[in-house]
């Protein structure tokens, strides 16, 4: 690992920025970058949540801070994209410039070069499904290296062999994973047992798609991505017979019963008028701090009404409130304190359950009650007598899926045919043009295979009397018509299949809802072009890196023998 | 003499720790605790020894294997202290006189206060201001019941010291009933009537958890109840191949439905009635009884070989023995720094004791692998005990090489610190633990996690070095020129190694994520702290080659590699995310952050004048 002398001093900045390009400084403090961007960015990932904290911090140029951030993060960073391309601007640079024809020839060099790489390539590309096989294969290979590079002529060719190999299999990586990013496709196959399909599903987005049969057994289908939808314009489509027009769109959505949302709404304000009643005058007083006194939560309420009325706030609720009754001036004011907490407490306590019922809170808060025209309200056909959609935030953390909502509105030759709300968690909702019927639906985006997957058995075990998983596989058929293939499989953790270029991992397991003695499962299916990319950088560091500090070892271990 | 010091050192110690091979033994006219210990159960998935159960509840319970039943005496003053088992005995079968016995160790204030339990020491309130028995803190259950479940509410990692108490001893609490439900109705040694009195709770039961579920009033005792006998250990054996080990409730269910009392209850009451009756012959039969006919039943034979072996495991303790060997080791290495020369024995001492540590734990290690059918590293406890074992390998290669007591006085404090990082972990519970689906693969934990663990350790080996350096050159004049190069060398060959391990190990894992979830690098806590590990390995050569630093330079850099690695594998536990997190560890949060702190202290000094330096000073002024 001898530094090569430095170019001598230039005047040319050309040299200049050349010398910068290629020196061991810039590595150094890339590294140091490194660091510290993959430290913040992990820390970061508790306050943003693991995909936003990914997306901001490694999957990107720069990190700017913006307002609402944690005190640590810096006024401006390099992101995950500009350290890894400036590394590999210097890693390559700096090969190029301390290339050195070896003393063994150029021919040699090659040879050595061309067996080995071509070696770890085959392995890494066919041998993968045996792990085992590779680290064989790499520990051979490595001592009949070190075996020829340590006779005669040989031995000072190959020293520094290592380093390249290192700094070739941190590019393939570099790029590998570059690759992937912009490649790799991510989508989901759930099923019930005895349940097949002929498609996987996209884990984020959403498309909407229009079905028509074509005959008994063939359907055709225009899909339209839901990126699409957000500009909330007109879409046509020349297979489409008619005009769509987003009439209103959300990334992420509940869906509410209106009926469920109607009841609940009617219930809070059933609770709210009881609570008006019991509040109402200056004699109940006594009696209700009485009450007040068995619950903590009630009792924290009291102190608070009780000051902001300016009285003290002491232990005992019951005699605050006999005080306060004999004065009707205040006591009017803290019934009025104390009736708009408890009300607040109340509409807060219906907004943390689910959907339908903060649904109504938040209705009865704005004081707009429920009604057949509650947005989305333009939707005038199927499924929006029975539900509308309530918009909220979109969730980027790891385990949840946002549910868009939109609501479109068809304009055929014939005029228009009303408008439609469509969601994931709905069905397809039928409309006719031309005498041709026609099925809405918006649903998670699809990928169509060649190839059918049937689940045949899931089996999921766990540790007895204990909730550890010990075993999920699914055992699943597929057929492949085209090349005559109908075989079964099973996959389970650490064991995925690879086919067609895709890769189906175990992911989710389950009950079905209806019935509870049917297991569904779920596959990743994962297609990336640049999979064995890691499998090759690997196998080249490893073994640069073997290579190389045994070689230092064997040298110091001579010179100490002579010493 | 002084050149036969080291093997007479070395034996003492091997014979202290042959002493305990005899493994354990009962006590002259007591019970037949020893074959009691041994006989096969199984907890949390895991087939174990009831000894096993013991020790690790007690662990949580009081944060010790043995019970102290008079902590208000001192220690001088010869309190009575009895085994796990023993304890556990006494528990599951004789309950209403356990309950007197002061288990519980309460270390918040508040807690105690909640519980009105009376905080001076002494033999009058049977507490030493800190244990204090279950009939002290039944009185006011209610209270700790509502407080626990205020506490639960709050997100764990802004609960207070009171909140983690109260959640901590509740967690306690509901372990301590579960065991008394172990041998279910056999505990009175009266089947038939414990058979009844189940039955009738069960009926009671099922009637008020409808009541709960329909929302009317229930008996919360009854419900109580149900949820202690849920929770017990599966304390029934299977009654063939092809079914599972059950709890004693389970058997209920099943003679309702009309099948006979499992023998095994039969048995369980034999030994609770002799063992109330203090008849220790008689215990001693039912249990070897039953023992023996375990044994006939052909299916259960490994269950009862494993657990016998893992009861002597726990009776010889190899990795406590290893640890106190290695602070023996360690004390006589730094005694060497103070005067090299004069004091070679000693070094050749600390080889030993080093070494006869790392058989210890190599054994214990083996042991454990053996046992359990896996790779060393499974959870965050063996993986402690890997990084000592290979880091005392480190020390002592690089002292064969260099012998200037500096490997050897690295190898014996990471094999001391490590062990007792994995005491305190041990304290969670269960360290051999099964091991989740997806983490059921011999092939991975033995290489990305044997690998990445090497990586850990190298480093630590690295800055441990560099650590004695910045000590020794700061604080002795005995660093010469030549063990300043040693000392040189020796770092730089780890951080290779390190680069190494790390570098394979982190890729290693990437590519067992891409076999598993499918991606490669998923940017999850663990994966980014083992890439900073190998980023930090890869710029320190790299500032070295480019001139950056030299030696004393060299050495800062190493020693923030402890720092590095310390996050890495703890620190990022307490963020509390991503798929590797283990799950929340507060006592570690001060200590990470102390041995921060003292490291960047140890960087200040070695970043001192040399003129400062004890051993440079001279070569500075010349």
């Amino acid at each position: 690992m001898t530094e090569t002398k430095p170019a001598p001093a230039s005047r040319n900045s050309l040299a200049n920025v050349w010398n910068f390009i290629t020196s061991l400084r810039l590595a150094v403090v890339l590294l140091a970058l490194s660091i510290v961007l993959v430290f913040l960015g992990t820390l970061a990932q508790v306050h943003e949540g693991l995909f936003v904290a990914q997306e901001r911090w490694f999957k990107s140029w720069w990190i700017v801070r913006h307002s609402g951030d944690v005190w640590w993060v810096p006024p401006i960073f390099p992101g995950g994209y500009t350290i890894g391309v400036v590394f590999l601007v210097n890693l390559m640079c700096a090969h190029l410039r301390r290339f050195q024809y070896p003393p063994g020839g150029l021919l040699r060099m090659l040879a050595h070069y061309g067996i080995v790489f071509a070696a770890l390539a085959a392995m890494s590309k066919y041998l993968l499904w045996s792990p085992l096989w590779l680290m064989l294969a790499i520990t051979g290979l490595m001592f009949s290296d070190l075996f020829t590079s340590r006779t005669g002529a040989a031995a000072s060719s190959g020293k520094k062999l290592g380093v390249d190999f290192i700094h070739f299999g941190i590019v393939v990586l570099l790029v590998g994973q570059l690759a992937t990013d912009m490649l790799a496709l991510e989508t989901h196959m759930g099923f019930r047992e005895g349940e097949t399909k002929n498609y996987s599903e996209h884990h984020r987005d959403c498309e909407v798609a229009f079905t028509t049969d074509l005959d008994a057994q063939n359907e055709q289908v225009v899909a339209i991505n839901q990126a699409l939808l957000a500009p909330k314009g007109e879409l046509r489509n020349e297979k489409l017979p008619f005009t769509v027009r987003v009439r209103d769109f959300a990334t992420n959505a509940d869906l509410i019963e209106r009926a469920e949302a109607i009841k609940h709404e009617a219930t809070l304000r059933a609770a709210l008028g009881t609570l008006e009643g019991q509040y109402a005058a200056a004699e109940m007083l006594p009696e209700l701090g009485k009450k007040a006194a068995d619950s903590a939560g009630r009792v924290a309420v009291w102190r608070e009404a009780l000051r902001a009325i300016g009285e003290p706030a002491g232990d005992d609720i019951a005699a605050a409130a006999t005080r306060i009754s004999a004065q009707p001036e205040k006591a009017t004011k803290l019934l009025t304190e104390l009736k708009t907490r408890f009300r607040k407490e109340m509409i807060a306590r219906f907004k943390m359950q689910e959907p339908d019922m903060s649904f109504a809170a938040g209705q009865v808060e704005k004081d707009q009650p429920i009604t057949d025209t509650t947005p989305p309200a333009q939707a005038s056909k199927g499924a929006a007598a029975r539900y509308l959609a309530a918009p909220r935030a979109e969730d980027n953390s790891m385990d949840s899926r946002n549910t868009p909502f939109a609501v479109l509105e068809i304009v055929s030759p014939e005029g228009n045919l009303g408008t439609w709300l469509v969601a994931p968690m709905l069905r397809a909702q039928e409309f006719e043009v031309g005498g041709k019927k026609w099925r809405v639906a918006m649903r998670f985006e699809r990928y169509y295979h060649p190839f059918t997957v049937k689940l045949v058995k899931t089996t999921n075990e766990i540790y007895p009397g204990t909730d550890i998983p010990k075993d999920f596989r699914s055992r699943v058929q597929i057929e492949n018509p085209a090349k005559g293939e109908n075989r079964e499989v099973e996959i389970y953790m650490n064991s995925p299949l690879r086919y067609e270029g895709m890769t189906f991992f175990q992911y989710q397991m389950g009950r079905d809802e209806v019935n509870a003695n049917r297991g569904t499962s779920t596959l990743q299916v994962v297609r990336n072009p640049g999979w064995f990319t890691p499998y090759l950088g690997c196998a080249l560091v490893g073994y640069g890196m073997a290579r190389h500090f045994l070689l230092r070892l064997l040298a110091f271990g001579r010179k100490r023998r002579t010493a | 003499m002084k050149s036969k010091l080291p093997l007479i050192i070395t034996l003492i110690f091997a014979g202290w720790v042959a002493g305990f091979l005899r493994g354990p033994s009962n006590a002259k006219d007591g019970f037949a605790v020893k074959e009691f210990g041994a006989l096969p159960l199984v907890n949390e998935g895991r087939h174990q020894p009831l000894d096993s159960l013991a020790r690790n509840s007690l662990l949580r319970l009081r944060k010790k294997q043995t019970l102290n039943t008079e902590p208000w005496k001192g220690n001088f003053d010869h309190p009575k202290i009895i085994s796990a088992t023993e304890w556990l005995m006494e528990l599951m079968m004789a309950p209403d006189a356990a309950d007197a016995q002061p288990v519980f160790r309460i270390d918040s204030s508040d807690v105690i206060g909640l519980l009105a339990l009376p905080a001076e020491a002494g033999e009058a309130n049977r507490t030493d201001g800190k244990h204090y028995a279950w009939n002290q803190i039944a009185p006011r259950f209610e209270a700790l019941r509502t407080e626990t479940q205020r506490a639960t509410q709050v997100k764990s990692d802004l609960r207070s010291a009171y909140d983690r108490g109260l959640v901590e001893l509740w967690t306690n609490v509901n372990t301590y009933k579960s065991l008394k439900a172990a041998l279910g109705p056999a505990a009175t040694g009266d089947l038939a009537k414990g058979l009844q009195d189940y039955q009738a709770n069960l009926v009671k039961g099922r009637e008020a958890f409808q009541a709960q579920m329909n929302g009317g009033q229930f008996d919360r005792a009854i419900l109580d109840w149900m949820q202690e006998q849920l929770a017990a250990p599966l304390t029934i054996p299977a009654r063939d191949a092809k079914s599972d080990w059950t709890k004693p409730i389970q058997e209920i269910v099943e003679i309702e439905r009309g099948a006979t009392p499992h023998s095994s209850l039969v048995s369980f009451a034999a030994m609770a009635k002799t063992y109330r009756a203090k008849d220790t012959a008689g215990f001693a039969a039912a249990v070897n009884g039953y023992s023996d006919s375990l044994k006939l039943a052909g299916q259960l034979q490994k269950d009862i070989g494993k657990a016998k072996s893992e009861q002597f495991f726990n009776f010889v303790e190899p990795f406590y023995r290893g640890m106190v060997i290695a602070v023996m080791a360690f004390i006589l290495a730094v005694l060497v720094w103070l005067s090299p020369v004069s004091f070679e024995w000693a070094r050749r001492s600390a080889m030993w004791l080093a070494t006869l540590a790392l058989l210890i734990t190599t054994v214990g290690l083996i042991f454990r692998m053996v046992h359990e059918g896996r790779p060393p590293v499974t959870n965050l406890y063996s993986s402690a005990l890997f990084i000592g074992w290979a880091a005392a390998i480190f020390g002592l290669v690089l002292e064969r090489v260099f012998p200037f007591s500096i490997g050897v006085a690295v190898s014996s404090l990471l094999t001391f610190g490590t062990l007792l990082i994995a005491h305190f972990l041990a304290l969670d519970g269960d360290t051999m633990i099964m091991l989740r689906a997806v983490l059921d693969t011999n092939f991975w934990l033995a290489t990305h996690v044997v690998v990445v663990t090497l990586g850990y350790a190298s480093t630590f080996v690295a800055g441990m070095i560099a650590v004695s350096y910045v000590v020794r050159g700061f604080f002795t004049a005995h660093v010469s020129r030549e063990m300043s190069r040693a000392f040189y060398n020796m770092t730089l060959a780890i951080v290779c190694f390190a680069a190494l391990f790390s570098f394979v190990g982190t890729v290693l894992g990437g590519i067992w994520a891409d076999q598993s979830w499918g991606r490669f690098w998923g940017w999850d806590p663990k994966e980014n702290g083992a890439l900073i590990i190998v980023l930090w390995n890869a710029l320190v050569l790299h500032a070295r080659l480019g001139g950056l630093v030299r030696e004393r330079g060299l050495m800062n850099l190493a020693i923030f590699g402890n720092i590095v690695t310390s996050w890495s594998w703890f620190g990022v536990n307490m963020l509390g995310i991503g798929l590797h997190s283990y799950g929340f560890m507060d006592s570690t949060r001060v200590a990470l952050i102390i041995f921060v702190v003292v490291n960047l202290l140890l960087i200040a000094l070695g970043s001192t004048p040399l003129r400062m330096w004890a051993s440079f000073r001279k070569e500075e002024t010349v």
